[in-house]
């Protein structure tokens, strides 16, 4: 049966799962069979992929995640997300271009949840809305 | 600009829907604000260039970041987009709704924009006359009283010209 509101409490406490980098609790949010594509054309399937993509990102970074705002009508989740990365090493090869050590990335984004029968996630896709840069050599937006 | 399509209106058509029959009368909805029919007659609106009409949904402060412009005020996203109809063929559809009633929806969107014309300086790319872009977009909806206060859209997919 949906529950809209549920599935924003649920939402909440994945999103704190993540920044915890708590991946046990993670993947339990997940169906087995998930998908999870991000607009840069990055496609996962699987709990596994999608855990061992964000490990990785947080190998070289730290990602917090605050969740400005997001709404459910039982099937599909929206939220309005706002992430930090920081480069904790430099990170040429991170995946939204070269970070030195020290370094922020701010990402606004869209974000749906397909919601599955079970409340897991069966779907994931996001989409960039604004990308603000901090070097931390000069200290300034980009 | 009018005004957008409320409850109250369809409460007031009410009596011609109940002559035509029970069955038409239980497809009509209220066009509550935030809902999807209110949005996908939005949709409607656009799609028919009806300006009047889907110009009613913004307010009047609306501030606009779309794919192609960033805009402040109803008038100038009107006028931006008899601008570009003038030249492109645009029509969007709908793919996904989550409504946040009353005060934000969020719609995934499809985008087809063939040219009818070339235009070297179009924001999201050159087009030339005849070409087909289509992408894929997710939008967040900012409501109050009714109307749209924000309108923002990002980027998920460039799909592949056909």
């Amino acid at each position: 049966m949906p529950d809209p509101h549920g599935d924003v409490a649920r939402f909440r406490a994945y999103m704190a799962a993540f920044n915890r980098h708590d991946y046990g609790e993670l993947v339990d949010y997940y169906d087995p069979n998930i998908l999870l594509v991000i607009g840069n054309g990055t496609e996962l399937r699987g709990r596994q992929a999608i855990v061992d993509f964000y490990r990785n990102v947080n190998d070289a970074t730290t990602r917090t995640i605050e969740v400005l705002d997001a709404f459910s009508d039982g099937v599909m989740l929206a939220a309005e997300l706002q992430s930090e990365f920081l480069a904790l090493r430099d990170a040429p090869d991170f995946t939204s271009g070269p970070m030195a050590r020290g370094d922020r990335l701010y990402l606004n984004s869209f974000a749906y949840y397909d919601i599955g029968s079970d409340r897991r996630f069966v779907r994931i896709r996001s989409a960039v809305f604004r990308r603000e840069w901090r070097r931390a050599a000069s200290g300034q937006p980009e | 600009m009018s005004r957008p399509p409320n409850r109250r209106d369809v409460i007031a058509g009410g009596g011609a829907l109940l002559a035509m029959g029970p069955a038409l009368a239980r497809a009509e909805v209220p066009m509550q604000p935030g809902t999807r029919p209110w949005f996908e007659a939005y949709i409607a609106a656009f799609n028919a260039h009806d300006y009047p009409r889907f110009s009613a949904y913004y307010a009047p402060n609306v501030r606009f970041f779309g794919q192609a412009a960033t805009l402040e005020g109803a008038q100038a996203v009107v006028e931006f987009y008899r601008r570009v109809h003038a030249r492109i063929d645009e029509n969007v559809e709908l793919l996904s709704f989550v409504s946040g009633a009353p005060s934000r929806v969020a719609a995934e969107i499809r985008t087809t924009l063939i040219a009818r014309e070339d235009w070297p300086d179009f924001p999201t790319g050159a087009l030339l006359r005849g070409q087909r872009r289509q992408s894929i977009n997710f939008a967040m909806y900012d409501i109050a009283d009714g109307r749209f206060t924000r309108i923002r859209s990002a980027r998920f997919q460039r799909l592949p010209n056909a």
